[in-house]
């Protein structure tokens, strides 16, 4: 599984990382997502849903479903 | 007929429930429209139609969809007259460019984001051993007042102020300058006039304040903003405005009626007591619970004709969530009406979704359970020092679910 986030519409609120901290980080700039693993581990992924699913600005994506 | 079925579609409009029974639930209409239709033609306080969700999918769905604009402000209830002058007042303000809730994107983006550094999740967990600092004086002062104490003027709401000036880099003695317009503001039986009075009053505070960072810069949030440039004078004034006022009306009221809830079914207060760990989980579940912002989210207008589900939005029509009724939207929540500390409340709206979603939620939540841990370990065995009965709450017309005062005593240690 691999997670992909738009930082044109990311408003940095860090919903993704209060609930997968492993799998997400905030820009000490501005506050935007930084996805922190190419491939999200077996373990996080049930996290990494309920992230993208909180997101308020619908920034991040699920692509790569199976891999 | 297809339309039988919507009786959201077909009904007449509806006026927004404010009438409780239980203070700390819904009113009951409100519940009754949500378990039929997620979404009500709403009649606005002053004559306009527009639309009421009360779904939690739904809610949610619109506060994502940028097909909405923020738009001129109406609310449901209230004086139309003194709601629509006092939009049109701050609207004439210059720094009304930096006011992050009346701004749409790109300007809300570029804004918000020049503040977010100071609210990502890491630079708030940061903070937590001052705010612990900020309760343990507060924690203090109750015990010098010795019970019976009332908790929102010498808790709550300096607890949420000393928090919000050390972010905006302020001394705490400034908190009257902020708390005074900020009350006039929010008080729905203030004039216009008196609203007129404290905006030129709290505008005229926020001037100084970054006039003197411009002076002599400091490490915090208005410092910053200025020394990087990227946003204009006016534009700092409306955001430190906008900031001082979310960030302590709000999680004050949300502290005090927290431990209200608690401490009406004291076995509740003792389950937190006995297990700590539980208050993380606790502060999102009574978040839920409470959903202190009545009237709901800031209304929001369609820039376009917007179809979602049964819900057509024309052009022009303002939209409100309702947060009491999505929050208990048994869709979502199982058994919602129950305050389980224990749940797992993630995906409530009391903090709104969408680009507007609350840029201090972390402060709150990291506040609201510095708090409590707090009072919980000094005065383990606090209690109402009044009959339940005689807690006296704001009233169904203003913004906030709130108490006007917590009496509470403890046992001398």
């Amino acid at each position: 599984m691999k997670v992909v986030a738009d930082l044109d519409v990311c408003i940095g609120a860090g919903m993704c990382v209060l609930t997968a901290p492993a799998v997400f980080d905030q820009s000490a700039d501005d506050g935007s997502v930084r996805v922190l693993v190419d491939a999200v581990p077996a373990g996080e992924a049930r996290l990494v849903r309920e992230a993208v699913d909180l997101c308020p600005s619908a920034a991040l994506e699920i692509e790569d479903e199976a891999g | 007929v297809k339309s039988s079925n919507h009786d959201a579609v077909v009904a007449e409009p509806v006026d927004l429930p404010s009438e409780r029974v239980d203070p700390l639930d819904p009113p009951p209409a409100l519940n009754e429209l949500r378990d039929r239709e997620p979404a009500w033609r709403l009649r606005f306080s002053d004559g306009q139609v527009g639309w009421l969700v009360t779904g939690y999918s739904l809610g949610r769905a619109v506060l994502v969809d940028s097909r909405f604009s923020v738009g001129t402000f109406i609310q449901p209830l209230g004086d139309p007259e003194v709601i629509a002058e006092t939009d049109q007042i701050e609207r004439s303000m210059p720094e009304h460019e930096g006011v992050l809730i009346a701004l749409d994107p790109p300007q809300h983006t570029r804004i918000r984001r020049a503040a977010a550094s100071y609210f990502t999740v890491r630079a708030v967990s940061e903070q937590e051993e001052a705010i612990e600092q900020i309760v343990s004086g507060r924690l203090d002062a109750m015990e010098e007042a010795g019970a019976p104490v009332d908790l929102v003027p010498v808790f709550a709401l300096p607890l949420s102020s000393f928090t919000i000036c050390d972010v905006l880099g302020v001394p705490h003695a400034d908190r009257e300058r902020f708390e005074r317009p900020s009350a006039v503001l929010a008080d729905p039986r203030a004039s216009a006039e008196e609203k007129r009075a404290a905006l030129m009053d709290f505008s005229a505070y926020c001037r100084q304040v970054v006039a003197e960072k411009r002076e002599s810069p400091r490490e915090d949030l208005l410092s910053d903003l200025i020394s990087e440039g990227e946003l204009s004078e006016d534009e700092i004034v409306g955001l430190a405005r906008q900031l001082f006022e979310a960030g302590h009306e709000t999680t004050a009221a949300m502290l005090a009626l927290s431990v209200f809830a608690l401490l009406r079914e004291r076995t509740r207060w003792e389950s937190l007591r006995d297990e700590p760990a539980q208050i993380e989980t606790a502060v999102d579940e009574l978040l839920r619970y409470l959903s202190i912002l009545q009237m709901g989210t800031f209304s929001r207008t369609a820039t376009e004709e917007v179809e979602l589900g049964d819900m057509v939005v024309k052009q022009g029509e303002k939209v409100i969530v309702s947060i009491p009724a999505t929050n208990r939207d048994p869709e979502k929540f199982p058994d919602p009406d129950e305050l389980d500390l224990t749940r797992n409340a993630s995906g409530h709206l009391a903090f709104g979704h969408g680009k507007h979603m609350c840029i201090g939620q972390h402060f709150a939540r990291l506040e609201l359970r510095v708090a409590l841990r707090g009072l919980l370990e000094r005065f383990p065995d606090l209690d109402l020092a009044v009959p339940v009965e005689e807690i006296q709450f704001f009233g169904g017309e203003h913004q906030l679910l709130g108490v006007e005062a917590l009496p509470v005593v403890w046992q001398r240690r």
